[in-house]
């Protein structure tokens, strides 16, 4: 009797053991993975933000779909930036120190994701953006691109030289935002404008979220430019579109927009003629995702930097997987072979990154404003739908593996 | 430069923020403390306007008249609620009150309506010309309402037996009491018409540039600014206070320094120099010291006429 007991209660034990073993790793299976996301969801590039994030959404659901990460779930974890830099850098602490997120991705204003991108390298957490400001090189090895920079995009000053080729003198004017992506494009559209014997007459850095731009535009129309470079957020957008109206300007021809996505929810009075070159969404998968896209959300997204997002989340799966770890450094090692081997929706597919860990290359298409409507537009004469802007040298060339600590000291103790 | 736009500009500027200073000086005249809650008064009538013109559907201008309506009763239930029982507690304890209002108003605001930018719903029409400059039908009827409404409460002061008793609560509470003024009626009528004007001030900023929670923020120091130069306590002063502010800040950023600067070997003979628009509260702020330190006490005498 006393044996009988004993046994049971052993082999009781020996269960209650095993379950509390197997327990913790059905709840591991389970356990989603958390990728941060730090996204202008309002704000004043609020219409980017929630077409980015739908991105990433839609993105994420896929993943899952096909098993996700790890044998895990992934979950994305969002964090408002309201278009303003402080709530950017609180996002990103909130991310890495109580989500403790070993990726975020996000940062569609350049404004965000420079101070983030500073937040999430010092801890060491992976960061990809589609921002496009050519300081993204300069901060370090954790923080990624999946749409070209600043210095890539200039050609738009090309496009507005071939769209005006009947005139023996241009005048340009640029109207940027007042922060590191602005400055970026008022420098590399001065430089290629004077490479290109443009005259330059004007520019105007205004400050985003303003509420009142008459002065700015009046100093920018008083210079009687022939052409105005412009690269603004969507809710600028809508008042400085209104008060040009207002002040009488009702041709935008002159308008040559480095986002004219921007200006995609403005009625068709206020984007009437203005042109631009917008990043491509022409992959091979490209027409499949804007199905999918369509069928989901009932429209289109309006701005063309809300794809590569969609692209940042595949990657980074991809990423995890290969790396077989949570560990940040290893996920940002695997970043590179991922890229390098993930076709992609945005760009023309190809999504490697270069040593900087940004695009080797960057894709643009010429669009125009009709009733109210972003359409393809060819400049008179050219055949090219796409154009391509491929970085000169080693930075022009996508990796399939990561740099060495070495080469990241190098890399970065230039900058 | 446009002198006729930058003239028109001024008067835009000088109207929205005069509007709103007439209430908060007239708030300060009576109840003898700064209100900061003001500018957010302003901030709650433009969301109230926006919630019956985008919301209800409403035309835009019953919907600001409606909402400035709501907005004056408002007043009278922030004073009877909060303001009241500090009447006798010196001017300290009414100020931090209404600072701790101020901030609760802003972030309802935010919780109510949201964060994102919002709009009235108008229909949109390029500007006419006059004079050289160009001027939109709105903007035009922001400086007529705002000069009616000015003359509108000179003849309710100067002419009516409230607006006498609103003077004489301004100059003696204590005396204007012992001659039988209800004096906490007119103080229900100071913040009625402070808080409509305050709102109708607010309602036009937005109708002229956006709505977002964080304008009122924006607005309290040029207001504040426009009642220290034209005099605490002075209606007139206001005015002439909110016209000081909105020329300089326009006129500073338009204007070509240039010739100045080379005075001063600052810059070459000839050149052209003007200030960056970012600069533009700046001037403000600068026009404001430099009287200050003119005229302590502002430009007019402290009383309500």
């Amino acid at each position: 009797m006393g044996k009988t007991v004993g046994s049971l209660i052993l082999l009781g034990s020996a269960l209650l053991g095993a379950s509390l073993m197997a327990a913790p790793a059905v709840a591991q299976q389970g356990e989603p993975v958390k990728i941060g996301v730090l996204i202008g969801l309002t704000g004043s590039s609020a219409v980017a933000g929630n077409d980015s994030y739908k991105c990433m959404q839609l993105a994420a659901e896929e993943v899952n779909a096909a098993g996700g990460v790890l044998g895990r779930p992934i979950k994305l974890v969002v964090q408002d930036d309201e278009g303003r830099p402080k709530a950017g850098v609180d996002g990103a602490n909130l991310l890495s120190d109580v989500e403790k997120v070993p990726v975020a991705i996000g940062g569609y204003s350049s404004g965000i994701a420079l101070p983030a991108g500073q937040v999430f390298n010092e801890k060491k957490v992976v960061w990809v953006t589609d921002a496009t400001t050519n300081k993204l090189k300069t901060i370090g090895p954790y923080v990624f691109d999946t749409a070209g920079l600043a210095d890539q995009e200039a050609a738009l000053v090309d496009f507005v030289k071939a769209d005006n080729a009947d005139k023996k003198e241009i005048k340009l004017a640029g109207m940027f935002t007042g922060n590191a992506i602005g400055q970026d494009r008022d420098t590399v559209s001065q430089q290629r404008a004077k490479e290109l014997g443009l005259t330059w007459v004007h520019s105007l850095l205004y400050t985003v979220g303003g509420t009142d731009f008459r002065a700015e535009l009046q100093k920018v129309m008083d210079a009687k430019p022939d052409a105005i470079l412009t690269d603004i957020y969507d809710n600028d957008a809508q008042v400085i579109q209104r008060q040009l109206y207002e002040m009488g300007v009702t041709n935008f021809s002159m308008i040559y927009s480095y986002n004219p996505g921007a200006y995609g929810t403005l009625e068709g009075k206020l984007t009437e003629g203005i042109k631009g070159l917008d990043y491509v969404t022409t992959g091979p998968r490209a027409d499949a995702f804007t199905k999918k896209y369509v069928a989901k959300y009932g429209k289109v997204y309006t701005d063309a930097w809300a794809p590569p997002f969609y692209d940042a989340v595949w990657i980074v799966a991809t990423a995890i997987n290969l790396a077989n770890s949570l560990d940040s450094t290893k996920i940002r090692d695997a970043m590179w072979p991922a890229a390098y081997r993930y076709l992609g929706v945005s760009g023309e597919g190809d999504k490697g990154f270069n040593m900087y860990g940004k695009q080797a290359a960057d894709q643009s298409s010429g669009r125009e404003f009709k009733d109210g409507k972003l359409m393809p537009y060819q400049v008179k004469g050219s055949t090219k739908d796409v154009f391509v802007f491929r970085y000169n040298g080693p930075e022009g060339v996508p990796l399939d593996k990561a740099p060495t600590d070495e080469e990241f000291k190098k890399l970065y103790a230039a900058q | 430069m446009n002198i006729a736009q930058v003239i028109v500009s001024s008067l835009i500027t000088a109207a929205e923020l005069g509007i709103i200073a007439i209430g908060l000086t007239m708030t300060f005249s009576i109840l003898r403390f700064a209100n900061f809650s003001h500018a957010s008064m302003a901030v709650i009538g433009a969301y109230i306007a926006y919630s019956f013109n985008v919301k209800l559907g409403w035309p835009l201008l019953l919907a600001f008249a409606v909402a400035m309506l709501v907005m004056g009763c408002f007043g009278i239930v922030v004073d009877r609620i909060i303001f009241r029982v500090m009447r006798h507690a010196g001017d300290l304890t009414p100020m931090i009150a209404s600072l701790g209002l101020s901030l609760a108003i802003q972030y309802s605001v935010q919780a109510i309506w949201g964060p994102q930018f919002l709009r009235y719903k108008y229909e949109l029409v390029p500007g006419m010309s006059l004079f050289g400059a160009r001027i939109t039908g709105p903007q035009l009827g922001i400086i007529g309402t705002v000069m009616t409404a000015m003359i509108c409460f000179h003849l309710l002061l100067t002419r009516t037996r409230i607006g006498k008793a609103m003077r004489a609560t301004a100059t003696n509470p204590e005396l204007a009491q012992a001659c039988s003024i209800d004096t906490e009626h007119v103080i229900r009528v100071v913040w009625f018409v402070g808080t409509a004007f305050a709102a109708v001030g607010g309602m036009f900023v937005a109708w002229d540039t956006q709505l977002d929670p964080y304008f009122g923020f924006n607005l309290i120091i040029p207001v504040f600014c426009v009642v220290l130069i034209g005099g605490v306590g002075s209606i007139y002063g206001a005015i002439l206070g909110a016209l000081i502010i909105g020329f300089a800040a326009n006129f500073g950023i338009n204007l070509n320094w240039g010739p100045v600067l080379s005075l001063f070997d600052l810059t070459s003979a000839g050149s052209n120099f003007s200030l960056p628009v970012a600069y533009k509260p700046g001037i403000a702020y600068m026009a404001v010291i430099v009287l200050l330190l003119l005229r302590p006490s502002g430009l007019t005498k402290r009383e309500l006429i």
